[in-house]
């Protein structure tokens, strides 16, 4: 999915007309100055990332004059909160808070369609309200083609005892944030806090959208989007080559993310699976048998040679890493001497002095090996070829005690 | 019996002028699946592999007689529109092996399908076998190679990866234990046929004596199954195997379904919840075949 940062989601909202607060994007400390001419009753500093719970780590703070501004925003730059390091800041005026709502519209796999939720507290953890305060949280489905229901929201804000011009307000909104949601075809879209203003006004204080990276090739207007994946951290100078790879070849599938900072004589590995939930329950073994893998990495879907050597390539230049092991531990429909060729080619390339261990069974899988022990025979590598003669438990000992001989 | 699919099940390939749909097709008639007919429109009035080919589902149905399943090799800009046409047709049954499939798409054909009563096995699937009698998808390649992978008895197995389906069958297979029906449901988030959707039809198929599951981590399906069992809706023995022990928070692992979020979906939570249950959690996917020979040898 395609996380957007808060000031991106805003200029959605923006531009479908829905209320935000006044707020400038700077990226330099000393453009927190700004709020001399911008915001003459102080300002908020919010840090720009993508994780949540920035608030609790410092990442939101108040300013009233230039000075504070600057030092401020001299301190958030360049910080590390939750994982990420804080680029851009979000200038913005501040508000006669009357109160602070909740609301969303995310996926509900169980219903297998939208569903609306709302709460009248807002600015708080949400997750922790819905899960100790579940009477708070209201729960409505939505109709994917008639949107949320009227009567529905009436229903759950009458029990608040709300004024019918607030419902008013809130049905008009809930019905605008659904008309976004299916527009920019989102999976989630989330204000908090929703703020009402001492005049009245319903506010989007914050915003949180995600968006379906499998629909962004009909959204040219979303090009703000950096790489469409959820890596829990800025990508990385491999992700991005990666992700350049995947993002040209459509035949197969791709998916590397680093997993950890490698540090040397650690025993990393470079670990690279076949098919989605086999990789998974591969890298979990792997964990369990105390081996660290350096990433993971996918490649399935019956994809070309050049896109598995690109793959490999990729791998192999994680810096540090003790061994690479390719484990497809599914029994694979894709042609397995394309992966066999890639392998190859790489490896000619590359010529890795590290352990290597690969494992591959399934369609072709004799001929795959073949491909492989005869394409690299003279080059003297530390490699062990096997099929389904071992276990993959056997493989992950195996590079285990090729990397740290006892 | 089996489930979704049997031996006199009529199938359609639509897309079927295409690479894959071509050689899907072909791979599916060599199974002895009944494929009756192939839709590309345009393309009307030819055939592949002796397969009738027509320009419309409708037109298909008027020749060839009623069809119970179409499966869809379709690429995903298009998917939506081909699927529409499956449900207004009237197909009882529509497998969509396309991946990527824009995730508003999917809702879209999915609340289309509910009024229609259409059950949607996918996007993103490898396929449904019900071993010796009908294959349809992509699931097992060749010939040769699904009937070394699969063969008939009496384990349900369903699993969100599509290889992990392959995989844990020809464990199966290997000790000699057969499947009743195998159902790859598809990694995507929201999919047509959760596994909760699919276990009551397990509880109701006499030759499905246990079940096998492989679940992973991300979306509440797991969670389900393990209501439905605490419910009696689903009273075989299960078992079951969770990857992602050791996934972090907010990273994606392939599948768009396989992501934790927040406190939600981690395998830690699904396994417990499952053991709570009833369900036989395994640690490894090669513990399959003795824990399900164990559940045999007592019923």
């Amino acid at each position: 999915m395609a996380k957007l940062y808060e000031y991106q989601g805003k200029s959605i909202l923006k531009k479908e007309k829905i209320l935000t607060p006044h707020g400038i994007l700077i990226r330099k400390p000393e453009e927190a100055r700004y709020i001399r001419s911008e915001f003459p009753q102080g300002a908020v500093l919010k840090a720009q990332i993508l994780s949540t719970g920035r608030g609790k780590e410092g990442g939101i703070r108040i300013a009233l004059n230039p000075d504070e501004a600057y030092q401020i925003a001299k301190g958030l730059f360049g910080r590390v909160i939750k994982g990420n390091r804080v680029e851009e800041v979000l200038l913005e005026e501040r508000l006669d808070i009357a109160s602070e709502y909740f609301i969303s519209i995310t996926l509900s796999d169980e219903k297998k369609g939208p569903v609306l939720l709302f709460s009248l507290e807002g600015g708080v953890d949400i997750e922790e309200l819905a899960e100790k305060e579940t009477w708070k949280m209201k729960g409505i489905e939505i109709d994917y083609f008639n949107g949320p229901n009227e009567k529905e929201i009436e229903k759950a804000l009458f029990e608040w005892r709300v004024t019918p011009a607030f419902v008013h307000k809130w049905l008009h909104l809930s019905k605008k944030l659904y008309h976004i949601f299916r527009t920019y075809e989102m999976t989630t879209l989330e204000i908090n806090p929703l703020i009402l203003t001492q005049k009245g006004d319903l506010i989007a204080g914050d915003c949180k959208a995600t968006i379906d990276d499998y629909a962004l090739f009909r959204h040219p207007e979303l090009d703000m989007i950096d790489i469409p994946r959820d890596f829990g951290h800025p990508p990385t100078f491999l992700e991005r080559v990666a992700w350049e790879v995947e993002k040209e070849d459509y035949r197969g599938t791709f998916y590397f993310t680093q997993l950890a900072e490698v540090e040397e004589g650690h025993g990393y590995v470079g670990f690279h699976g076949g098919g989605g939930g086999g990789t998974m329950a591969c890298l979990d073994q792997l964990t369990q048998n105390g081996l660290k893998p350096a990433c993971y990495c996918d490649t399935s879907g019956n994809p070309p040679a050049s896109k598995i050597y690109r793959a490999i390539k990729i791998i192999l230049s994680i810096p540090n890493i003790e061994g690479y092991l390719w484990i497809g531990d599914g029994v694979a429909s894709q042609d397995l001497t394309h992966g066999a060729r890639g392998l190859v080619k790489a490896l000619r390339e590359m010529r890795p002095r590290i352990p290597i261990i690969i494992r591959l069974v399934g369609n072709n899988d004799q001929k795959a090996r073949e491909i492989v022990l005869k394409g690299i025979e003279d080059l003297g590598l530390r490699l062990k070829y096997y099929t389904e003669d071992k276990t993959t438990e056997f493989c992950i000992r195996r590079m285990k005690e090729m990397i740290c001989p006892s | 019996m089996s489930i979704l699919i049997n031996r006199g099940t009529t199938v359609l390939v639509q897309g079927i002028t295409g690479r894959e749909g071509g050689e899907r097709a072909r791979l599916m008639k060599e199974y002895e699946t009944r494929v009756v007919a192939g839709i590309t429109p345009g393309k009307g009035g030819e055939s592949v592999y002796g397969i009738p080919v027509y320009n419309t589902i409708r037109e298909a149905m008027g020749s060839v007689g009623p069809i119970q399943v179409s499966v869809l090799f379709v690429p995903a800009p298009m998917v939506k529109r081909a699927l529409i046409e499956a449900i207004e047709a009237g197909i009882d049954l529509v497998i969509v092996p396309t991946d990527r499939m824009p995730i508003h798409d999917v809702l879209e054909v999915l609340a289309l399908a509910r009024r229609k009563g259409t059950r949607i096995i996918g996007p993103n699937t490898l396929g449904v076998i019900s071993p010796e009698e009908c294959l349809v998808g992509m699931i097992g390649g060749s010939r040769e190679s699904a009937r070394r992978f699969f063969r008939k008895g009496p384990v349900g197995v369903m699993s969100r990866s599509g290889g992990m389906t392959t995989t844990i069958s020809y464990l199966l297979t290997q000790k000699g234990i057969g499947q009743s029906t195998v159902v790859s449901i598809g990694g995507d988030s929201i999919v047509g046929s959760p596994f909760s959707d699919l276990l009551p039809l397990f509880e109701e198929d006499e030759e499905t004596k246990c079940v096998a599951l492989f679940g992973e981590i991300g979306t509440t399906q797991e969670e389900r199954v393990a209501d439905l069992m605490i419910n009696r809706k689903f009273t075989k023995p299960l078992v079951a195997f969770i990857a992602g022990v050791s996934a972090k928070e907010g990273v994606r692992f392939s599948h768009s379904g396989a992501i934790v979020s927040g406190r939600g979906g981690t395998a830690k939570v699904k396994k417990e919840k499952l053991a709570e249950a009833g369900a036989i959690v395994i640690e490894q996917v090669t513990e399959f075949p003795d824990a399900i020979s164990k559940i045999l040898e007592k019923a």
